[in-house]
């Protein structure tokens, strides 16, 4: 009989070798940071807690063909540029940094995740679906295990934000499109570089402004202008939709919710029926007359509804990023053009243009042909153009990305034909 | 155009600096007769400066005597070997000046700020508005407010577009109080090295100044730690450690500077980490030490600032103290110093 160590060991094997098979032939693919060689480079390997951090390369090419030799299961290199990439950290000589943004299911509330994502308490094996709770309801525990799996849904949302952050980034940071680059995880999001010689120097102080502004920490409405003294919002001159920053995004996502909520939704928002029912008026006769003027002449709201309504143009403008990682300027990020080893998909750059149709479930599959698998236990998913699942113990015979997802996320062994 | 009652007005400003470039004075000369009165007036500087800010007005009479002055006291204050008296220093000659720019044409702040600080502004004209005279790029406006507390200038309340905020003259004047205020303390530094025998007569003098105002910032070192005390967002993150829970690397990071900068030991804190649920006791260790400032870096690491603890969204429910200070220490600071006079 095998052990579950014999298993793990034997499923690492395996991942490694369809891995290496896919960098031999691909390995042109992998895409290096610019100024390559002020980069610090670091690779998980597949044998367990196993390292590499501080490695440089001079050109591309010697990035390819160490990848290729040493087949990792992650590879990452630095937002930041050094004089001395090897060195420990505080002697690297940091000379600036790449603004990176993180976009990650984790981050993001989804409904779906309580079908997909579960955890277990560690003391009493209790378990649940979604995100863990404070403490477990049956024992008071803290400690847990969490599965979670990727879905369209997820990815459909971080997407959604990925897509706001660049309007930020363009429009308000005024930074070019040729210096923004986004690549999607090949797990559960999606990352964005700025790669410009004028942010370069920003600190993490500079950085965390930043970010502040995209997610709206701090913001504060009484200082946009909105209000007049007597605490009304201020008529048609008060808020337009082409005002800049904070106030601009609020105008613009109170049309939207006027122009595009039905009745019940702008009930659930809070709204009087006069309110309502004038919205709902101002709709018909927009969508007759091509207009966008609804939002100005509302009657029967107050100040109390404007402020419901402009906390959720606040909650639904802030972008969803992990203020974590853009205020690190030392942070390791995953190079475009490897496999993400939790799921064997690619980690690659999507041209911004071809963001809005982008599908990772297609375009990020790495491998063709079949494998047999033992599958433990996994959840309805889709892949490629086929839907998978849900599978308990039993074994299968499927195409090798679907397979290998299955194998990376831990929940198959492979089996020998 | 910098004018020479410019340059003496500003003498932060390139115009100034070349010209007293372009004079090779050394400091031996300062001794010397004719540049007697340039050194009492660096001297003057430093005294109202540090004794009496509002009254550091430029002198009118003598342009050049005014403009050397301020390089000269710069040098002098290089040599005092006192952070608190730097700080108090450059925000006095900041403010001086800004109060000064404020009474300015706003063509002359802009090409102050463009001269000397290398602003990016862009052109007046477009989509003005009436109330906002200046389009200043967002690199070198958020530089220039992180010394700020009122939430007006965090950049998310601003008028943010293609890169550029807008700010008022009166704004601009206070942010390039801030590019000055960095400056001097940049020029300030300590050099370590002996003094030349020239000034040393000067440097007594300076040193008496200092003396009479220095306010010694001693803190109690409390022993043990005072659970009560702490602003709600520690408590937070050491009521769910002592649970068992789990921390994210910048929750440690808080937790753990909070509490060896207020007096816990390195083993108090060490053996309070045993408790949580992904303790590792070497990663523990070297963090605390590294944190303690007895590994690494050497330098002890304070806990991150209110605002930065508010972006990580660490900040939890504030209560009335958190609406009056800016760091969590101070949190735990006044709370100690209410409880003694109890
Ligand atoms: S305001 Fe500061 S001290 Fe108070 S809870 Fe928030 S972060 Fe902590
Ligand atoms: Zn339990
Ligand atoms: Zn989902």
């Amino acid at each position: 009989m095998n052990s579950l160590k014999d298993f793990k060991k034997i499923t690492q094997t395996f991942i490694r070798s369809k891995f290496s098979e896919y960098y031999i032939k691909n390995k042109n693919n992998i895409l290096a940071p610019s100024s390559i060689e002020s980069r610090e480079f670091g690779f998980f390997l597949f044998a367990e807690n196993i390292v590499i951090r501080h490695k440089t390369f001079q050109k591309t090419s010697e990035l390819r063909n160490f990848i290729t030799n040493i087949v990792p299961s992650d590879v990452y290199h630095s937002a930041a540029y050094y004089n001395d990439p090897e060195a420990p950290m505080d002697k690297k000589g940091w000379k600036g940094s790449d603004l990176i943004f993180d976009i990650d299911a984790d981050h993001i509330e989804t409904e779906c995740k309580k079908k997909h994502d579960t955890w277990s308490c560690i003391d009493c094996k209790f378990s649940g679906l979604g995100k863990p709770p404070q403490s477990c309801s049956k024992c008071g525990g803290f400690k847990f295990n969490q599965s979670t799996w990727m879905c369209n849904h997820c990815l459909e949302k971080a997407k959604e934000e990925i897509l706001k952050l660049i309007d930020l980034i363009h429009l308000d940071f005024g930074i070019n499109l040729e210096n923004i680059r986004v690549n999607f995880s090949g797990h559960r999001g999606y990352h964005l570089h700025v790669d410009s010689q004028q942010i370069r120097n920003l600190d993490t102080e500079d950085r965390k402004e930043i970010v502040d502004y995209i997610v709206g920490t701090g913001l504060d409405t009484n200082l946009l202008d909105i209000w007049d003294t007597s605490g009304k919002i201020k008529s048609i001159g008060g808020l337009s939709p082409n005002d800049p920053g904070w106030r601009g995004r609020l105008a613009k996502r109170i049309i939207r919710i006027f122009s595009d909520s039905d009745k019940e939704t702008l009930k659930s928002i809070g709204l009087k029926p006069q309110a309502i029912d004038s919205i709902l008026k101002l709709q018909m006769y927009n969508s007759n007359t091509n207009q966008d003027t609804s939002w100005r002449m509302i009657k029967g709201t107050g100040k109390h509804t404007w402020n419901i309504l402009i906390q959720k143009a606040i909650a639904t403008e802030s972008v969803g990023i992990d203020t974590v990682v853009t205020t690190d300027i030392h942070r390791l990020i995953r190079v475009a053009g490897t496999l993400n080893g939790k799921t064997g998909l690619k980690a690659m750059k999507i041209e911004i243009e071809e963001l809005p149709e982008f599908n990772p479930f297609k375009q990020a599959i790495a491998f063709d042909g079949y494998e047999t698998i033992h599958i433990e236990e996994a959840p309805r998913f889709i892949l490629g153009d086929q839907e998978y699942g849900p599978y308990k113990n039993v074994n299968e015979k499927l195409p090798r990305s679907a397979a290998l997802l299955l194998l990376c996320k831990k929940r198959a062994y492979p089996v020998r034909n | 155009m910098i004018s020479e009652r410019d340059k003496a007005r500003y003498p932060f400003t390139t115009e100034s600096a070349d010209y007293v470039k372009k004079l090779r004075i050394e400091v031996a000369d300062l001794i010397t007769e004719p540049y007697k009165p340039i050194l009492k007036r660096a001297e003057e500087r430093i005294r109202l400066a540090l004794l009496k800010p509002d009254d550091l007005a430029p002198q009118e009479h003598d342009p050049s005597i005014e403009i050397l002055s301020f390089p000269t006291s710069i040098m002098l204050m290089a040599y005092i070997d006192n952070e608190n008296v730097k700080r108090r220093y450059a925000v006095a000659e900041s403010k001086g000046f800004s109060k000064k720019l404020k009474t300015e044409s706003l063509e002359k702040v802009i090409e102050i700020a463009q001269g000397t600080y290398y602003w990016n502004i862009k052109s007046k004209g477009q989509n003005l508005r009436e109330t906002y005279e200046i389009f200043l790029h967002f690199i070198d406006y958020i530089k220039n407010i992180k010394n700020m507390n009122d939430l007006k200038w965090k950049l998310t309340n601003r008028y943010l577009k293609d890169g550029y905020v807008e700010i008022t003259k009166n704004e601009a004047t206070r942010l390039i109080e801030e590019e000055i205020q960095r400056k001097i303390l940049k020029k300030t530094k300590n050099r370590k090295v002996e003094p030349p025998k020239a000034l040393k007569e000067i440097l007594e003098t300076i040193k008496l100044i200092t003396m009479e105002k220095t306010v010694f910032e001693t803190f109690d070192t409390p022993s043990g730690i005072k659970v009560e005390n702490m602003p709600p967002c520690i408590k937070k993150l050491f009521d769910s450690l002592s649970a068992g829970g789990r921390l994210s690397h910048l929750g440690r990071f808080t937790l753990t500077s909070f509490l060896v900068n207020t007096g816990a030991t390195e083993e108090d804190v060490m053996n309070f980490f045993k408790s949580a649920s992904d303790f590792d006791e070497n990663k523990t260790k070297y963090q605390i030490e590294h944190i303690s400032g007895r590994k690494g870096g050497k330098t002890k690491y304070k806990p991150p600032k209110c605002d930065t603890l508010k972006t990580h969204g660490l900040c939890f429910s504030p209560d009335e103290i958190c609406n009056r200070i800016v760091h969590p220490l101070t949190y735990y600071r006044l709370k100690m110093k209410a409880l003694k006079k109890k």
